[in-house]
Order: C-alpha cells, then structure tokens, then sequence
C-alpha cells in the first residue's frame, strides 16, 4: 500500500504523510495508532521521549498489518546520546515497539554526544536494525557542522514546517547533502498557531473542497517533504489523509510561499534555557 | 571605539580608550598588537579602576551579539568547517 512515497538517499522508500504521536498521552497511543492504522496511515512517528513507543507497538502488532507494509520512526532522546548508550536504546526502542527492525531512526535532537550516536546508529544500519538514518532539529549550522564529518549522510531532518515556517533557508545544504526534509508541526503550534484557519490557505481549499488543514498538508508533500500530523480524533486523521487527489497550482504554491513567518522556526535551538528546559524535563 | 561614552571617559581619566575595554571584569583578555608601544599601553590597565556607573555605561554598549561571529550561522560553519590549514 505504498503509495506517494519518496525515496531516500539509500534508496529506501518513505511514505510522504504519516502519523505522528508527541503529546499522545501513552494510555491513549495504543487506541490512536489503532485508528490511525485502520483510517490507512502507514508511516508513524514516534520517539524515545514521547513515552508512547509501547502503544505504537502494541497497535502495529495487534493490527494484522504486514511489517513490511509499516514504516516505523522512532528518535534517539539527548539522555541516550553516545555510542553506548544510543547503541542500548535502539535495542530497548525495539523491544518496546514490538519489532526487529526500525525504518527511520533520528537523533532527535543536536546536543549531546551526537557523533557518537551516530556511528551506533550506522552500526544500526548495517546489523539490519535500521533501514535508515537521519536527525532531527539540526538547524542549518549545525546540520552542516554535524553532516560534513559524518560517513553515511543524514537521509532526513526533520524540523518545524509549516505554511507559517516554510525552511526555505536550511533546503539548499540539506539538498547538498542528499537529506531530505520531514516536518513537524505541519498543522502550526509552538508558536506558528493560526495555520488551520488561515485564510489563504481556506479560499484556495474551496476551489477542491478541502480544509486549511489538508491545504497545507499537500503543500508540504507537493514540495516533497513528509509530514506526520496528529491528532487524537479519527475524523481529523482521515482528512489528514485525505489530500492525494488534488494538486496546488503554480499560482496557489506561490500564494503560500508568501506566508512565511518564521522560516527557521519558533524554537531558539541556541538558547541554553531550552537545552535545559529539555533535559530537565525529558531526561 | 568610537562610541561616545567612551570619549567621555577618556577626557575623564588620563587612559587611552582601548585601555578602558581591556580591566575589571575578571575576564582574560589577549589583545593582540605588532606595535610596541601599543604592547605597553595594552598592559599599563591595573592602576585605575573604573566607577560603578561607568561599568554601567559600558554595559550598556552590549549589542548581545558578536558582529564577526555565530557558531550556528551556516556561512560561517561552513568556512571553519572547510578551512584548511594543509594539504
């Protein structure tokens, strides 16, 4: 059932939308996976520090889907960075999602041990853990800094993107490195609200009867960049879905491009009262 | 050090204005200079101490930023992270 997918640098095949799980709460992840699984989602994303991996899981095991059909991201957590203990979690992320294999691994974010990380996550990749590796909010300094000296390039970064922050900036030396863009965010938060009801987005989904919301998700995917949004609601989630049956115009993706806000992002990745904030509260 | 409130403090005590950027913080500082004379004046800082309000005055010249130099901007990743120094 792969169907507009990418492919990475590796040659492994991603599907360009999937369902993502942060702030799913883990008593709720298993039931939400479920119905997301059922609505006809195969990419979810997941991380070490979203508690939930148990109950994407449980949900895949339990839902009859071939593995090979699933595409299963999961993120490395600051508190496991370096070799050892990457090395360690990537075995405890398996035996929580239920699986002998994961298709995306990230570093989720550039603090820590990263290089360290990385050679476990290579290793990963060749011992058929992984089929393929990226990281996640590495701005565009610190992607550079961090891609230049690593063997295996990074396959995606995923960063905040949205019509409000459109990356425009980091695309070239993403591009140079053969990386592919993943959002998060797709639908706005953390800073970038306002997206489901902005009004450019409604008037050009009029014209195909679609939402704000599926507007922005096809412009995301048009631009080939995969997005994982989440909600909690199977109704949302279907028409999160639903946006492979319609095309932007040239006109329409240029309206939008207008709408940048933010284009890096809300989130001050340099800031050492964020680099705290997280490690305190994550770990 | 063409800032005002650095004129103001030269015509105030007898020390050169570079000497007034280079005390008091407990901050190592490496002035660099091939000019001798310059050397001395760098050094000759530990026989005044600057007033509360002129440290006040001084803080105020802060532009929270290093106008040569971010280590997240890619530009300038990217020139250290290639630069070579052999072959």
């Amino acid at each position: 059932m792969m169907k507009n997918t990418i492919t990475l640098s590796n040659g492994v095949e991603m599907p360009l939308l999937g369902y993502g799980v942060f702030k799913v709460a883990p008593q709720e992840c298993d039931r939400c996976v479920s119905d997301a699984l059922n609505v006809g989602y195969r990419l979810i994303d997941t991380a070490q520090a979203y508690f939930n991996e148990e109950g994407v899981g449980n949900a895949i095991s339990k839902s009859g889907i071939p593995r090979q059909d699933i595409f299963l991201v999961t993120k490395v957590w600051i508190s496991n960075a370096g070799e050892q203990k990457a090395a360690a979690s990537i075995d405890e992320s398996l035996r929580k999602l239920k699986t002998d294999y994961i298709d995306l691994l990230l570093i989720h974010q550039a603090y820590g041990d990263v290089f360290g990380s990385w050679r476990a996550m290579e290793k990963a990749c060749r011992e058929g853990k992984v089929r393929a590796i990226g990281v996640s909010n590495f701005q565009a300094g610190r992607f550079f800094d961090f891609a230049h000296y690593v063997d295996i390039k990074p396959m995606v970064n995923q960063l905040q993107c949205n019509p409000l922050v459109q990356q425009l900036g980091i695309g070239p030396v993403l591009a140079e490195h053969g990386t592919r863009m993943m959002a998060w965010g797709p639908l706005g938060g953390e800073g970038a609200d306002g997206v489901v009801r902005n009004g450019v987005l409604a008037s050009i989904g009029e014209g195909y009867g679609k939402t704000a919301a599926q507007v922005a998700l096809r412009w995301l995917t048009q631009r080939g960049i995969m997005a994982i949004p989440k909600s909690t609601n199977v109704e949302r989630m279907r028409q999160n879905l639903d946006i492979f049956d319609f095309t932007l115009s040239e006109e329409e993706m240029r309206k939008i491009s207008t709408l940048d806000q933010h284009d890096a992002g809300t989130v001050n990745f340099s800031d050492p009262q964020f680099v705290k904030y997280l490690i305190e509260t994550y770990g | 050090m063409q800032h005002p409130d650095h004129l103001q403090h030269d015509s105030k005590q007898d020390n050169s204005m570079r000497q007034v950027r280079l005390n008091q913080r407990n901050v190592v500082v490496i002035p660099k200079t091939v000019r001798r004379e310059r050397m001395i004046e760098n050094l000759n800082i530990f026989d005044f101490t600057l007033t509360e309000e002129e440290m006040r005055a001084i803080a105020r010249l802060d532009t929270g930023r290093s106008p040569i130099y971010d280590d997240m901007d890619l530009q300038t990743v990217r020139g250290i992270g290639t630069y070579k120094i052999h072959e």
